[in-house]
């Protein structure tokens, strides 16, 4: 089955791929086994646990931890003057990451309420809390900047340290000014084509600094391994990236490093930055001692990463008969007080929304990422997207109420198609679009036409709003995902993978792309969790890369793989390759005919461009991994005119026999893939919202969410991303309010005041899917995991301005302001 | 996390009193549902748990600590013991009955099941909390409570007192009335359904009038200045009223709510609380009560 | 001070500090399916049984359970196991973390029915759940999974069609009434 292929039915021939298998690691999980980072720290590993800072903005004048030393159980106390001097970045990035190395472990100056002042080291938690109450520490206080509106060329300097980095120059930092980054992309003539539309609006709107709030909080251990090495393990999803922020923080090699992923509770982009691993592999580096920490829901809240606000100005223009034709975006971006992800989010904010109305005449993306006195922010489902995607699409919205025309007219007009070339979206050109049928069937399903945009029931309103989202499917030419693949003995194989399962299952779905390619049941393919020292490189579950370029790797390996079998059991039978025939359960060979010329040359060596050569043009991308059942790779599956076999051998004995002795060894293929581009996947969403005129109150009575990810690989898995993903959009627009009190100290600092979705506030989520071909992705795969998290917000901020006639452009919409405004 | 020096099970209510009047930092434990919120550390902790205040009992109604606005004497009152749980007040038909379901409707969106196993009514009334549905709903009743030391008084009395408490909350007196005597609504307004509510108001008639309480003010429950001696069929003026009055409290902003709003909606769901209370009554048998 | 509880039917003394919570307690001695994932009662992922009743055992001390009986999700494996498949099967076992909170009072959920002798509605079964929280699923797989399993416990469970709108065209015609 080759993977480029124009003929999308094809796909109903798989057998693995859109199967709803069941995650290899479910029944583990149900029962409650101990599978997570607190379970498996030592028993003797001293506790951590880290002062705060309460101040904004404070140089330490002087600390004291002479009594806290003396806490019985007390092992260390450290503080600024302890830790090395080389600044580093917590950004799990590709390297050179596109984030300032602006960290130090502990710092002498301190820039958000909650930054971290000291690590105390004890024999248990209640001796290391008494030796925090116990730290005495003198701050020189500082003059915070915590509107971030105010902060570009604010007097404050937040970063004008020494040791600063820059490793990405496009990130245009001026951070004596407080910017971490600033850009813009234009395209076309903006002022003419402004000048000649019929309506022009322009709106700013205001998402903020949500909590991804998965259920496990951040939690890592470091202990010495048997060579001497720091060996972490933690609760991430980016164990490549951790070793190297360890390394960097603690000025030691890589290769002093080991990095272990075990099962983690839900990360949603938190743990794609690093968190506390570097207190514990510090505090093990100097004790010699396994040591780990565990943080608190509060800490968690008020000294991690968030998603970073964003203020977003749109303007847009277009004809009377609903044609935009001009788009101007900017984007303010609240970076917080340490700028991980900051340079890279924001990008997003405008390059995967402004792609949804690629033919606009004219379009311009402009922005600017800001430091200030706030709790710092990274990555969360969406990276910008969701921000993005809130403003523009809610301006879409307001422009289809000021022209009278329907949402869902007015964006089926303007979509993208299938072909196009797109300048906004990195110069990709979009092969596989099913945005338009996904509008039509959400309509369908939701009951658009039937019911009309609004509906008066009294006390109650209802209304009806949509939105699109986009995403994209890994980095383009940055991320990588590699395999390895190796046949057991007794004819299992295992799957050695990098990417990182955060419950996903992720893990999975490589299973079910190895079974395909390998013509087997999943059942034969062991996956093993992450350890930077055995596991193939891979950048990490972000960015939406799991299943499109992680996924590409296991085909490619099972091909190779494939091959090498063919050649062996040739070495075994003294026969030619080109006569070993393979279809998943068994090798057999036929009596060579005369078109053994021919037949020679059908096991070539994997042919694929160059990277460097790559262009969006679909012709440059051909690639030619075929798998199991075809010629190439499999040879004939049976000759009509041959008689019976020569040779033959089940896969088992065939395995066994590898590793017989003398110069066996278990067969393995390794592949690593990158691609030139990523396909975007689609989504469209619309909300059914109740509101209570008289309280204000707003009800998601039903909401409905179409995907096209391509070719759906799993389908529970993947209908459970969509739902999970429209929950935390529905938190996000409706309940989820992060707020600071006047000294920049976070009030929200808990699930009893960040509220998050209960089961009695989502309503119904129905899902469907729409699938296009992806012919770059694994059996037409693109991905699904962030696109799903974009459309609650400016959905349901529609769906209440058609119900109350007032659009809500501030996140979240709380029953206040629907009846008094922002 | 709260730290505990020593962990007393006191074996009476007297015991406890003893413990808290002797020793100033000496502190009742209630439910424990918020100890991990706390840095603080308590020398003394008080479990009540042997102290036999986890039931429910039906018996003779007490002394005049009867809601001053009453015209006819109550023949029982339901005396509810501190560490009777959420849950178990929930869920009790005696309580539901006596109440016409009024502490169920109440109590039913307090976080989950799971934390109304563990918080008592003692620890819910003790902590005289703004936001507390329990007291809304227990004001509106005209229960009293009953303290190992202070004795008997309305909860209207206990809610006024500052100050840490010098006494052990014992019990809960709720009144029991003939079926069909009480008619009662609830309503509260939620940012999100388990929250803490903006604003919750209780509406309870009974033979002596109607008794209104809005809470979370975000200040606690407190009785609107409308309502003793009115009949239970209301006219649209009665309800403006009601409303108006609502609106006269203090209200003040926070994390969950504007003092406009609050203020603003408290009339909204006074009426709403009248209107559903006299909607129940509807439905009830024995409508002597509806004038 | 000096405490036993009996835990999945064995009891454990032990000499614990005054503030020690139950959470601690149980996986002090090993039981590390009860999770920990807020500080404020919110999460329900430490969701144990006391004597049969589902509570919060991060907000429990230890010293007020001394002599009483604790069920944590090790001594229900067995029992779980139907459960178990039917939340396998819907793909909705995601991350795992809220996972051994919710079996426990899924369970309790099912015991409490079957003593009051009548299935729940959907309605109260998202009431019941409403204090265990996921942030993974967004919880309409965990609906699926859930309604299969109670409608092999309940002969007169009836689960809702999850894939059918909520408010379908004909509420259109009662547009103006009372919703």
């Amino acid at each position: 089955m080759s993977m480029i292929v124009t003929d999308p039915s094809s796909r109903a021939d798989l057998k693995h791929i859109g199967a709803s298998e069941v995650k290899k690691d479910a029944y583990a999980l149900l029962a409650g086994k101990p599978l997570f980072t607190d379970d498996l720290a030592p028993a003797d590993a001293l506790t951590l646990k880290v002062l705060h800072s309460p101040h904004a903005f404070a140089r330490i004048r002087s600390i004291d931890t002479t009594r806290a030393e003396k806490v019985p159980g007390v092992v260390a106390v450290y503080t600024y003057k302890d830790v090395p001097q080389s600044r580093f970045t917590l950004a799990g990035q590709s390297y050179p990451e596109a984030s300032p190395y602006d960290r130090l472990i502990l710092d002498q100056v301190v820039r958000y309420v909650g930054d971290e002042v000291a690590i105390v080291a004890a024999e248990n938690v209640r001796a290391a809390e008494r030796a925090l109450r116990l730290i005495k520490v003198d701050y020189e206080l500082l003059d915070p900047v915590l509107d971030f509106t105010q902060a570009k060329g604010n007097p404050s300097v937040i970063h004008a340290e020494d040791g600063y980095l820059v490793k990405a120059g496009w990130i245009n930092n001026d951070r004596m000014n407080n910017v971490v980054a600033s850009g813009q992309s234009v395209v076309g003539d903006l002022d003419k084509t402004f000048a000649e539309a019929d309506v022009v609006l322009e709106r700013t709107y205001h998402s903020k600094a949500n909590a991804q709030a998965m259920m496990e909080t951040f939690r890592s251990f470091a202990e010495i391994d048997a060579y001497g090495r720091i060996c972490i393990t933690s609760s991430t999803q980016v164990p490549f990236h951790v070793r190297r922020m360890v390394a960097n923080a603690l000025e030691i090699p890589q290769a002093q490093v080991r990095v272990i992923k075990p099962r983690i509770g839900g990360g949603f982009g938190a743990k794609q930055s690093g968190c506390n691993e570097i207190f514990c592999a510090f505090v093990t580096s100097r004790t010699g001692r396994p040591s780990k920490i565990s943080y608190t829901r509060e800490e968690t809240c008020t000294a991690s990463n968030a998603r970073h606000e964003m203020q977003i100005t749109v303007k847009i223009g277009a004809k009377r008969d609903g044609r935009i034709t001009a788009i101007d975006l900017y984007t303010l971006s609240n970076q917080g007080a340490y700028g991980e992800h900051g340079p890279t989010t924001v990008g997003l904010s405008g390059h995967k929304s402004l792609p949804l109305y690629n033919r606009v005449e004219a379009s311009r993306f402009a922005f600017d990422v800001v430091y200030s006195n706030t709790m710092p922010t990274g990555a969360y489902r969406g990276y910008g997207a969701t921000q993005g995607l809130f403003a523009l699409e809610s301006a879409v919205n307001e422009l289809a109420d000021e022209l009278g025309i329907d949402p869902c007219e007015l964006r089926l007009k303007n979509l993208v198609r299938e072909g196009e070339f797109m300048p906004q979206y990195y110069g990709n050109t979009l092969f596989s679009c099913a945005a338009d049928r996904c509008i039509k069937r959400a309509q369908e399903m939701i009951g658009w036409k039937e019911k009309g945009l609004r509906r008066d029931m009294g006390t109650h309103v209802r209304g009806l709003g949509v939105a699109l989202s986009m995403q994209g499917s890994a980095i383009a030419g940055v991320d990588i995902g590699s395999v390895d693949l190796r046949l057991e003995e007794d004819g299992f194989y295992t799957l050695n993978i990098g990417a990182t399962d955060m419950g996903t299952g992720c893990d999975t779905i490589l299973a079910q792309f190895a079974a395909e390619a390998l013509g087997c049941a999943t059942d034969r393919i062991v996956v093993r969790g992450v350890d930077t020292d055995s596991s193939p490189y891979d950048t990490g579950s972000y960015a939406s890369a799991s299943t499109y370029l992680t996924g590409m790797a296991v085909v490619k390996a099972a091909e190779q793989l494939i091959r090498s079998f063919r050649e062996y059991a040739a070495k075994l039978w003294n026969i030619d390759p080109a006569d070993v025939t393979f279809d998943g359960e068994k090798l057999v060979a036929y009596a060579a005919s005369d078109e053994k010329d021919v037949r020679a040359s059908a096991l070539p060596v994997p042919q694929e461009p160059e990277f460097s050569q790559v262009t969006g043009d679909i012709e440059h991308m051909v690639r030619t991994y075929e798998v199991v059942g075809s010629e190439a790779v499999s040879g004939a599956a049976s000759a009509p005119e041959l008689a019976a076999p020569t040779h033959e051998m089940d896969l088992t004995a065939f395995a066994n026999e590898c590793v017989r002795g003398g110069d066996g060894d278990c067969l393995t293929a390794h592949a690593a893939a990158s691609s030139p581009t990523s396909p975007p996947p689609y989504m469209a969403g619309i909300a059914e919202v109740d509101v209570d005129k008289e309280t204000g109150e707003v009800t998601v009575v039903d909401y409905v969410g179409v995907v096209d990810c391509g070719t759906v690989v799993n389908e529970n898995l993947a209908r459970v991303q969509v739902e999970g993903g429209i929950g935390q959009g529905i938190g996000m627009a409706l309940t989820e309010d992060v707020q600071y009190d006047a000294r920049g100290r976070m009030r929200t600092r808990s699930f009893m005041q960040y509220k998050i979705p209960t089961r009695e506030d989502v309503g119904r989520i129905r899902v469907d899917f729409c699938e296009s071909y992806e012919p770059t992705g694994p059996y037409g795969a693109k991905s699904i995991g962030e696109v799903v998290i974009n459309t609650p917000s400016p959905a349901i901020a529609s769906a209440v301005a058609h119900a109350v006639g007032r659009q809500i452009r501030e996140l979240p919409i709380t029953p206040e302001k629907i009846l008094f405004g922002e | 996390m709260l730290t505990i020096g020593k962990y007393v099970r006191a074996q009476s209510a007297a015991e406890a009193l003893e413990l808290v009047r002797n020793n100033r930092r000496a502190t009742v434990l209630g439910g424990g549902m918020w100890l991990r919120l706390g840095t603080g550390s308590l020398p003394v902790a008080i479990d009540l748990t042997d102290c036999g205040l986890n039931s429910i009992e039906e018996v003779p109604a007490g002394p005049a600590g009867a809601a001053p606005d009453e015209t006819e004497p109550r023949a029982t009152e339901l005396r509810i013991g501190a560490y009777v749980t959420l849950r178990q007040v929930e869920t009790n038909a005696a309580v539901a009955a006596a109440t016409n379901g009024l502490l169920a409707r109440a109590v039913r969106d307090i976080v989950g099941v799971q934390f109304r196993n563990g918080a008592t009514i003692g620890g819910s009334v003790a902590g005289r909390l703004g936001f507390s549905d329990v007291v809304c709903a227990l004001l509106a009743l005209g229960a009293d409570v009953e303290l190992e030391g202070a004795g008997r008084m309305p909860l209207a009395q206990f809610l006024a007192e500052k100050g840490r408490m010098r006494d052990v909350l014992t019990h809960v007196y709720v009144p029991v009335r003939p079926a069909g005597a009480l008619v009662a609504g609830y309503q509260a307004v939620r940012r999100a359904v388990t929250d803490f509510p903006v604003v919750n108001v209780c509406a309870a008639h009974d033979n002596g009038g109607w008794r209104v309480v809005v809470g979370a003010r975000p200040a606690k429950a407190t009785l609107i200045g409308w309502g003793s001696g009115k009949p239970l069929s209301l006219s649209a003026e009665d309800l403006a009223a009601a409303a108006a009055a609502a609106e006269e409290l203090a209200y003040s902003g926070n994390m969950w709510g504007g003092e406009k709003y609050r203020r603003q909606i408290a009339g909204v769901l006074v009426r709403r609380a009248l209107e559903a209370a006299v909607a129940s009554a509807a439905d009830c048998p024995g409508e002597e009560a509806a004038q | 001070m000096n405490v036993a509880i009996e835990v999945n039917g064995i009891k454990i003394a032990d000499d614990i500090e005054p503030d020690t919570t139950l959470f601690e307690f149980l996986r002090g001695h090993g039981f590390k399916s009860v999770k920990c994932g807020c500080e404020t009662t919110n999460c329900g992922l430490c969701t144990v049984w006391l004597d049969e009743e589902p509570v919060l055992s991060c907000a429990t001390f230890a010293a007020r359970v001394d002599g009483r009986r604790v069920t944590t999700l090790e001594g229900l494996q067995a029992e779980s196991a139907a459960l178990a498949r039917c939340i396998a099967e819907e793909g909705a076992e995601q991350c795992g973390f809220c996972a051994p909170g919710l079996v426990m009072s899924v369970l309790a959920l099912e015991r409490a029915y079957r003593a009051a002798g009548h299935a729940p509605t959907p309605a109260e079964v998202d009431h019941y759940l409403a204090g265990n929280l996921c942030r993974c699923t967004g919880y309409m797989s965990q609906r699926r999974a859930i309604d299969r399993y109670l409608a092999e416990c309940f002969d007169y469970f009836t689960a809702p069609d999850l894939f059918a709108p909520v408010d379908p065209v004909a509420c259109a015609a009662d547009a103006g009434k009372e919703a």
